[in-house]
């Protein structure tokens, strides 16, 4: 057993289990002097695991003596839909500006991943990149009323993503994700052709070679759930241009990507074994979101259907 | 015995070995290990019996490596480990009364 890295396991167990920073660097510093004063005593290292336990055993038995940083940041969080209503009222009945002052919506995720700790620069605009590309989405969407090929943009999620995993063809794989959907947008306006989309089959290739869907539980990796997790993006990507094809409806058929981020939450805390329920709050802004853009765009209620992130306050205050 | 029981019954001994000698987790740890009991549930009691005030941590100075840190019992632990004791007195020798054949005829 190397100290320093069951030390390490330990940290993001607890880190994934939401302990704030006083709590897990007492929890650190003791194991640290357990780990000493076994060795000191010639307890051999396999023995003083099987005793003490696995970083994952520990972490459990500790959630119920922690405190959880998740407390203190969701009142600001919690805050959020109630300050982006008031915007919205502002902008919509001080200003007309019903649309496009549901916008002022998206604070409440962004309130949620500003307020979150990060570990550094890099991590942020890793975080930050699926809002930066939903926001140049909608501002070109409902502007320009071009939301095809506008939904390319989604590929910078990736293309960022995979610069921060230690994935090998990161370079390669990432440009290739802002390549292929390029080539594809300038082949849309220049080259017209009925099957072009035939582009994209290309991706394949960098993400098979960079593996760049990464699934992470407790700090590690689990290669099924990736390969669930990559089926079923390729599931959802394979719709969406079959039936923007078809139909043409490339908005709002879009919200079927809010499906990916739902099927995330749901996997990884069933993987963590929580025995309570996953909270149905999670869910509640794709749920929100999907409802507001179907409503707004079948029956023309963008003026009222973001009554629907209202789901999100009321179904925290149930909850509690 | 349950698990809930069991964890009273641990609760009770970790107590009793602090207030026989400030110890480090380490040496509760070893003390605890003839109980056959799952050693990795003794840290969380420790942390939980720690900041519901029954125990205090200490520094003490270690000739061999880093300073270690030792618990004692604090006032209220102290009352807190009397009343264990004589409930578990109590239970125990109500116990040994009935495997003895020794019951009650009303």
């Amino acid at each position: 057993m190397n100290k320093n890295e069951y030390l390490k396991k330990l940290e993001s167990y607890l880190k994934e289990y939401d302990f704030d920073d006083d709590s897990i660097s007492e929890i650190i510093e003791e194991y640290d002097m357990i780990i000493d004063e076994a060795q000191e005593n010639n307890i051999y290292d396999e023995v003083l695991e099987e005793r003490i336990g696995t970083p994952k055993e520990i972490a459990k038995n500790l959630k119920n003596t922690g405190v959880f940083k998740r407390a203190k940041e969701n009142k600001i969080v919690a805050i959020s839909p109630f300050v982006a209503l008031i915007l919205f009222f502002v902008l919509g009945y001080g200003f007309g500006y019903w649309h496009p002052g549901w916008l002022v919506f998206l604070l409440i995720p962004l309130t949620a991943i500003l307020s979150e700790r990060k570990v550094n620069t890099k991590s942020s605009i890793i975080e930050l990149t699926p809002f930066i590309a939903l926001l140049i989405f909608l501002i070109i969407g409902f502007s320009l009323d071009v939301w095809h090929p506008t939904w390319t943009v989604f590929f910078i999620i990736p293309a960022v993503g995979i610069i921060g995993e230690n994935s090998k063809h990161k370079i390669f794989t990432a440009i290739s994700f802002i390549l292929i959907p390029l080539v594809y947008v300038l082949s849309y306006y220049f080259f017209p052709f009925k099957y072009n989309w035939f582009i994209f089959l290309l991706l394949f290739l960098p993400i098979y070679y960079g593996r760049w869907i990464t699934f992470k539980v407790n700090s590690e990796r689990n290669e099924r759930l990736e390969k669930q997790a990559g089926v079923f993006l390729f599931l959802l990507a394979t719709t969406y241009i079959v039936l923007g094809t078809i139909f043409g409806i490339w908005h709002p058929l879009w919200v079927i990507f809010l499906l990916f981020p739902m099927y995330a939450i749901y996997a990884s805390k069933k993987e963590l074994n929580f025995k309570e329920k996953i909270p149905l709050v999670a869910y509640t802004p794709f749920i929100a979101a999907i409802l507001f853009f179907l409503a707004g765009y079948f029956f023309d209620g963008y003026h009222w259907s973001w009554l629907f992130f209202l789901i999100i306050p009321i179904t925290a205050i149930l909850k509690e | 015995m349950n698990s809930q029981m069991k964890k009273g019954v641990i609760e009770l001994c970790i107590m009793k070995i602090i207030d026989l000698k400030k110890s480090s987790t380490y040496e509760i740890l070893n003390q605890i290990h003839n109980l056959k009991v799952n050693e990795n549930t003794i840290y969380p009691i420790l942390r939980r019996l720690n900041k519901e005030g029954y125990l205090d941590q200490e520094k003490g100075n270690n000739a061999v490596g880093a300073p270690r840190k030792y618990y004692k019992l604090t006032e209220v632990g102290e009352k807190k480990l009397e009343e264990l004791s004589r409930s578990w007195e109590e239970f125990y020798h109500s116990v040994e009364r009935i495997l003895k054949g020794e019951i009650n005829d009303e």
